[in-house]
């Protein structure tokens, strides 16, 4: 925090702009809120930092980028649209981040009259998971959510393997670590995954801005490239409207935000100054990560 | 690789705004400073 706590004690910023994990975001909040400079929250994705800003909160802090939760709600309101809400099963490593996956669905769940048909959670470095996924498999739900990363991610993936999967995936599943011969085999057809972003989008907005994110860095977009660069939008959107660099008048700006996004939204901030824009809706097929759709976070 | 295409995603949007006149007559200018840490997870 040392870093910020200069740049805030230097008063010559109009505004401060994450690229941070969720951790670092939170522990900058009260310091923005103490120095009064608006804070553009881009990369960090923690459901408690939209829970802690706007209304009864921190009125600097905006955020730009899903949370983990409204990811969850874009995803199941996919899945209940299509019929494949109703019998999810969920397994997840036994940490903040296995718990805000099962209460994020949990969550998104109920308010469609839905619940988990079953939870189980694994201890972080978890050897065998054979038992457990075999106990799932024999309830034959309809998806499973697994959130698991590293190691456990591909330890859990090549067992689901090992017993012959038979149940889609869905959730946020990492299709990025999946070992080569598991995807290219077709074995994970089917999985539902949901994302903030994808490059291959088909709108013109983006079209123009992986071309010329290419043209700079011979590297198309990832996540963050497009997370940064829209809430860098936003924020000079918000400066231009506020029509001078004060920061009270920025933060008054960026709360009025109507900003048309590449993903086909227009973003705006909610009682808890998070935007809800669309999110990507990923499915697995031939043993490739194709666009299903998107999804109103 | 993270902090990298955070900060090239934010530089491309202040590029464009400086390329039509900048905001309030003058240049968007970011002021990048980093953490010395790598998180696991966002």
């Amino acid at each position: 925090m040392k870093s910020v706590t200069q740049m805030l004690a230097e008063k010559k910023y109009v505004a401060i702009f994450d690229g941070l994990c969720s951790s670092a975001a939170l522990a900058i909040m009260p310091l923005v809120e103490r120095a009064g400079i608006p804070f553009v929250v881009a990369n960090a994705s923690a459901t408690s930092i939209a829970e802690r800003s706007g209304v009864g909160g921190n009125k600097w802090t905006f955020k730009v980028n899903p949370t983990d939760a409204s990811m969850l709600d874009a995803l199941v309101g996919w899945l209940d649209k299509e019929g494949k809400a109703g019998n999810i099963a969920f397994l997840g490593e036994d940490s903040d981040f296995g718990r805000a996956g099962s209460t994020g669905l949990e969550n998104a769940l109920k308010k469609r009259n839905l619940k988990l048909a079953a939870v189980d959670f694994f201890q972080k470095g978890n050897a065998d998971f054979t038992p457990v996924l075999t106990k799932i498999k024999a309830r034959k739900p309809g998806l499973l959510a697994l959130y698991a990363v590293d190691a456990d991610f591909q330890n859990a993936i090549r067992q689901w393997y090992g017993l012959g999967g038979g149940v889609p995936l869905t959730g946020r599943v990492l299709v990025d670590q999946v070992p080569k011969e598991i995807m290219e085999s077709g074995f994970l057809d089917g999985t539902t995954s949901v994302q903030p972003y994808d490059p291959s989008v088909d709108t013109p907005g983006n079209k123009a801005f992986v071309e010329a994110f290419r043209k700079l860095h011979n590297v198309p977009p990832i996540l963050v490239s497009f997370e940064s660069y829209e809430a860098m939008k936003v924020l000079i959107d918000a400066i231009r409207r506020a029509g001078k660099a004060d920061p009270a008048a920025i933060r008054d700006a960026l709360a009025t935000t109507k900003m048309p996004s590449m993903l086909g939204t227009v973003i705006d901030f909610d009682d808890h100054n998070l935007a809800h824009n669309n999110a990507i809706i990923l499915t697995i097929k031939g043993g490739k990560v194709v666009v299903l759709g998107m999804s109103k976070t | 690789m993270f902090g990298q295409h955070s900060r090239w995603g934010a530089e491309l949007a202040a590029a464009e705004a400086n390329a039509k006149g900048g905001v309030l007559g003058r240049k968007v200018e970011i002021d990048f400073r980093t953490i010395a840490a790598i998180p696991r997870k966002r």
